[in-house]
């Protein structure tokens, strides 16, 4: 008999976040941007260093530290600790992991924390040298990084789905207008369709709009027993987590993410569908990716991207990355950009998302997507989120 | 640069796998032989127009390239090939390279 895991011990009860900068001082590193949301995260939850017992952290910039050394600088004593590196969906398979071990009474109160500070130049280099297979089959031929690699993706799903650039467009700028409503997002200016379609291209068919924008920044959230949210805080709850690793080794086209192998599990196990989500952070390194888990989804009605892009994301109808997402708001490494996406899901079920409010949001979904290990991404995980009574 | 791809087949079954395997995802063998694969067909292409950190780059064609016995590989591209072409495989060191077949 399956089991069905229930998470009633579980509530993110606060959330954090650093500044997220472009162009960190020399010094900066990951480290302070994590302390930074940190600070900020165990002020939202009314909860003293000491009294956290776990901690999570994704990074792809604390090396060579590990995660025990991070908690040492970081002044933490616990009796649970994990370490995730895989890519875009670490933070959300650190979530995972985090909700479990409480399920479990492995801690009671953990710190899921994520944050890079590569620098450009530093990104450059770990883009060339990300593992075995880039550094040695595809960093010669002028690869530079996953641009090249959703550059191509995203040219076969326009042929596979009847997309044109301008559709992309739409989603860039839906969530750059999304983006105005959050202080922390880097680039918040409106963008036009003339501005999208006037920017010099990077991969074709990536034009600079396309190409998530690396960052230094940090993002924290705390897990932990529902009763213990502030007072008046309003508690959120986990619905059901879905997680899927080299779901098709890297053989295919690529336009079908792990969540096509999860998806039917994930809506099963909270008992709601695509129609009932209020709100979702889908992870968004390149418009591309956006489709293909919206479509792996169940949230595209008959895979007609187009159509749902015009009906529902260029009118912003379909709250989707409703912080501005990473496309405007930034990339702290990958990893951090699935720990955001939770937490604005958070912030939105707990009606605290100021100008970018949804209205009425009861539940919502987040998901996580990356470690492009040659082709695409082989990593994937989501979760519903559920407001608490 | 030398003619032909060096890839990996599995002892057990055929399968044909670029970068290497040690454990075959289609039957599960673990004994692959060394195979040189000599041609392969382009399914798309871009071109790196910039990167990163690089302030005098030259573009660069790259290609996803299904190969002969079944896998799909990037490919940088010598000459002027474009989807759906024939192409003949080469490598410098372990990157691999294609150009219309001759």
């Amino acid at each position: 008999m399956a089991i069905r895991p229930t998470y009633e011990n579980t509530a993110v009860i606060g959330v954090g976040q650093s500044a997220y900068t472009r162009r960190p001082e020399p010094g900066l590193l990951a480290h302070h941007f994590i302390r930074d949301a940190i600070v900020a995260a165990l002020a939202d939850a009314e909860m003293k260093l000491n009294e956290i017992d776990g901690l999570a952290i994704s990074s792809m910039s604390i090396a060579p530290d590990s995660a025990v050394d991070v908690a040492w600088r970081l002044g933490l004593a616990v009796r649970w600790l994990h370490q995730d590196t895989n890519g875009g969906s670490s933070s959300i398979s650190a979530f995972g992991a985090a909700a479990r071990a409480i399920e479990m009474g492995a801690a009671k109160n953990i710190l899921v924390v994520a944050g890079d500070a590569t620098g450009l130049a530093g990104y450059a280099k770990l883009a060339a040298n990300f593992n075995r297979a880039i550094r040695d089959h595809a960093a010669a031929l002028g690869y530079g990084g996953p641009n090249t690699a959703y550059a191509l993706l995203t040219a076969r799903q326009m042929k596979a789905y009847g997309l044109e650039k301008a559709d992309y467009g739409h989603m860039a700028i839906a969530q750059r207008t999304w983006a105005a409503g959050n202080p922390f997002a880097v680039y918040r200016d409106p963008m036009t369709m003339e501005d999208y379609l006037a920017a010099p291209m990077v991969v074709d068919p990536l034009c600079r709009f396309d190409c998530v924008p690396v960052v230094a920044g940090g993002q924290a959230i705390v897990l932990a027993h529902p009763d213990r949210a502030p007072k008046g805080r309003i508690p959120v709850h986990i619905k059901a987590l879905g997680y899927s690793f080299n779901h098709d080794h890297q053989a295919t086209d690529g336009l079908k993410t792990g969540a096509s192998v999860f998806a039917k599990d994930l809506w099963d196990l909270a008992g709601v569908g695509p129609d009932d989500i209020n709100v979702a952070s889908i992870y968004d390194d390149y418009p591309a990716m956006v489709v293909a888990q919206l479509d792996d989804l169940g949230f595209i009605p008959d895979h007609d991207a187009k159509r749902f892009i015009h009906a529902r994301i260029k009118d912003r109808s379909f709250p989707v990355n409703t912080w501005g997402g990473m496309l405007s708001a930034g990339q702290p490494g990958g990893t951090a950009g699935g720990l955001n996406g939770i937490s604005e899901v958070t912030l939105q079920l707990q009606h605290r998302a100021g100008d970018r409010q949804i209205p009425n949001a009861r539940l919502g979904l987040s998901t996580g997507y990356g470690m492009t290990m040659y082709r695409y991404g082989s990593t994937a995980g989501a979760a519903i989120l559920e407001r608490g009574a | 640069m030398t003619p032909g791809l060096n890839a990996w087949k599995c002892k057990s079954c055929g399968a044909v796998y670029f970068p290497e395997r040690y454990l075959c995802a289609d039957c599960g063998g673990h004994i692959f032989e060394a195979t040189i694969v000599e041609e392969g067909v382009i399914e798309d292409m871009t071109m790196v127009r910039h990167v990163l950190g690089q302030k005098d780059w030259q573009p660069k064609p790259i290609a996803t390239v299904l190969i002969d016995g079944g896998a799909r590989i990037l490919a940088g591209v010598l000459d002027g090939s474009g989807p759906n072409d024939r192409v003949s495989l080469a490598q410098e060191e372990s990157a691999p390279y294609v150009q219309r077949k001759t």
